[in-house]
């Protein structure tokens, strides 16, 4: 039993020398950890956290990057630094009710699909899936949220519709390929019952592709998000979120330019940092199939 | 030959099959909506008769499926009824505006093929060099960036700072008018040959066009450089450096020329991503474009006209896919038709 621990210990120690080879998935990984801190913390950390809401200081409107204000303030006097850091805690919080409940609705559907391969659920399954993969997800999320009210609960519905088919196609690619092999079939034939054999046969196998695709989709979701409240179908003012507040800025330039500027630099950011811990992990679970 | 008519069949079933379903989720997707399309589209000050005339017109007091039937009768008629917010037939405002959204994205996809292949084989020439970290980092950023926010900060850049483009406006400046035969305003131009408008054409489209076409150019250097690379490791490649190949020959046609195909392979996926981010690309420069048609009818709640794009976009995809996968199998010989797609 110890023995195996140290091992454990061990592979750790392995896989975090791998990851750390490579300074760029530790720069994603050190912005990742920042920003979840940020967000998480963002009440107590920011400078003006009455400011994430509908606050207005006219005194104090439009003032440049300064030592009070180091990313300046909007056209009603609030601290734009507060409600970037207020932003990443929605965009955050969007990707993770998003995948949370796209990730696991898309991949037991993909593992159904798989393990009946040939059959009318396979059939009826993956067809569905192909019908809503035929338009890219971020048309489809604006479409939907167009039609549904305006609203964050509702721009996460939406890019929830859209998701989950891109697990349900990856799991079943993996359910399809193993759902013959011998392990699985013993576990059929010794009356292992169906949902023993999605959660303990297949389960496994999927799940390290899996949660690849769900490190590099974070940045992508927190994209989409935010394209969805630039134009007006998620977040709504004064919730601060990334996107609505460029399309508020976007306004006041080229004078005000700090509105706009800071929130975009913010978005790359934060994108930048889960493309980079993504890239990070798929390297080290690709290597770990070698 | 007949490998390629088989492809065609079974294809163009599939595709009939996820039009149909597409179609399906897109118009009772748009049908539960809460609220009176008839009502939304009149506004609040139009009497109940016209109201309710609008509704027998729209067919919205039938059932659900007999709506959805009328629907498709006219859709495959090329009719999806009249956008509430111009007041014409939809299938009118998509034959204006698609072809400048297509303008768009086929500069953007110029520039995207273009440099991203100089951007990669530099990249592979000088492997672990500066100009590749510089490559590199640049790409980090560049492929993180969404194009709308490329966008947003090029109208600042270029549009305030540094005027040298023009940021916002259509796609002629005032004043510059060419005759209308076929809809791309820069094929126009060629055929009245006047060159004034397509240098107009083009100066207003660069912007967009860049903005549109950063990301992907990022992840075509990157994967161009990695081809190269791994497989300049080979052992054919080994044996022709030892026996005196020059090296130009062998970059040009044994690493850079097989690393053109997983480019082509991702380029339908490339197509319908920059179609989408085109959305908010369009929005933010004013471009008169299809996209930009579609955000304002989806900001509308223009109902007719957000299903007939997202189906008409459905079709571009579709036949984007079919075009790229023939593409593919007569550049790799490894690959048979047929093999790909479903």
């Amino acid at each position: 039993m110890e023995k195996k621990q140290s091992k454990k210990v061990l592979t750790w120690k392995k896989q975090w020398y791998r990851f750390s080879r490579n300074k760029m998935s530790v720069a994603g990984l050190v912005i990742v950890i920042l920003v979840i801190f940020a967000a998480v913390f963002s009440p107590f950390i920011t400078p003006y956290p009455q400011h994430a809401g509908a606050f207005t200081d006219y005194a104090s409107a439009n003032m440049a990057p300064g030592s009070e204000h180091l990313f300046g303030t909007d056209y009603i006097g609030r601290d734009i630094l507060t409600r970037v850091i207020f932003a990443f805690r929605n965009a955050l919080k969007m990707a993770v009710i998003v995948l949370v409940i796209s990730v696991p609705v898309g991949s037991v559907l993909g593992m159904i699909a798989g393990i009946r391969q040939g059959t009318w659920i396979d059939t009826l399954i993956m067809r569905i899936t192909d019908v809503f993969l035929s338009v890219p997800s971020m048309i489809l999320a604006l479409a939907i949220a167009s039609i549904l009210k305006p609203n964050l609960t509702n721009a996460m519905l939406a890019i929830t519709i859209s998701w989950w088919p891109w697990y349900c196609r990856l799991a079943y690619g993996t359910a399809r390929s193993i759902s013959r092999d011998n392990y699985v079939r013993y576990a059929e034939l010794t009356g292992g019952s169906f949902v023993h054999i999605v959660f303990k046969e297949i389960l496994p196998n999927c799940i390290s592709p899996i949660l690849t695709k769900m490190t590099l989709d974070v940045g992508w979701v927190i994209m989409t998000g935010a394209s969805l409240s630039y134009v007006g179908l998620g977040e709504q003012a004064p919730v601060p979120a990334l996107g609505n507040m460029i399309s508020a800025g976007i306004k006041y330039l080229p004078n005000q330019w700090w509105n706009t500027v800071f929130p975009a630099i913010g978005i790359i950011v934060i994108i930048l940092g889960f493309n980079l811990l993504g890239d990070g992990i798929s390297d080290l679970l690709a290597v770990e199939e070698d | 030959m007949r490998e390629y008519v088989k492809y065609f069949v079974k294809r163009i079933g599939f595709s009939i099959f996820v039009l149909i379903g597409l179609s399906i989720v897109i118009f009772f997707i748009s049908r539960v909506v809460p609220g009176d399309p008839a009502r939304i589209s009149l506004g609040p000050n139009a009497t109940e008769e016209a109201v309710q005339q609008l509704r027998t017109k729209m067919h919205l007091d039938d059932p659900l499926l007999l709506q959805y039937v009328y629907w498709m009768e006219g859709a495959v008629q090329g009719d999806f009824g009249d956008s509430l917010m111009t007041k014409r037939s939809v299938i009118e405002d998509v034959r204006e505006f698609l072809p400048a959204s297509l303008e768009l994205i086929f500069l953007a996809a110029l520039i995207h093929i273009i440099f991203g292949m100089v951007l990669g084989v530099v990249s592979a020439k000088y492997n672990g060099k500066w100009p590749d970290t510089v490559i590199r980092i640049f790409s980090y950023v560049g492929i993180a960036a969404p194009p709308f926010v490329m966008a947003v900060l090029f109208l600042l850049i270029f549009g305030y700072w540094i005027p040298i483009l023009p940021s916002i406006g259509g796609r002629l400046s005032p004043g510059i008018t060419v005759p209308t035969v076929t809809g791309f305003v820069s094929v126009d131009s060629l055929i009245s040959g006047n060159f004034h408008a397509l240098s107009d054409n083009f100066v207003h489209l660069i912007l967009p066009a860049i903005a549109l076409a950063l990301g992907n150019m990022f992840q075509e250097a990157r994967i161009t450089r990695s081809t190269m690379v791994d497989n300049s490791g080979k052992d054919y490649i080994l044996m022709m450096r030892s026996q005196g190949v020059k090296n130009g020959l062998i970059n040009r046609k044994y690493l850079f020329k097989p690393s053109v195909i997983p480019t082509i392979s991702i380029m339908a996926l490339d197509f319908s991503s920059m179609f989408c981010n085109a959305f908010l690309v369009e929005t933010i420069f004013t471009y008169p474009g299809l996209s930009r048609y579609a955000i304002n009818a989806m900001l509308r709640n223009d109902l007719n006209a957000v299903c007939a794009v997202v189906l008409i976009l459905g079709i571009i995809f579709i036949i984007a896919n079919i075009a790229v996968d023939i593409i593919v199998s007569i550049l790799d010989p490894r690959i048979s038709i047929g093999s790909g797609g479903n």
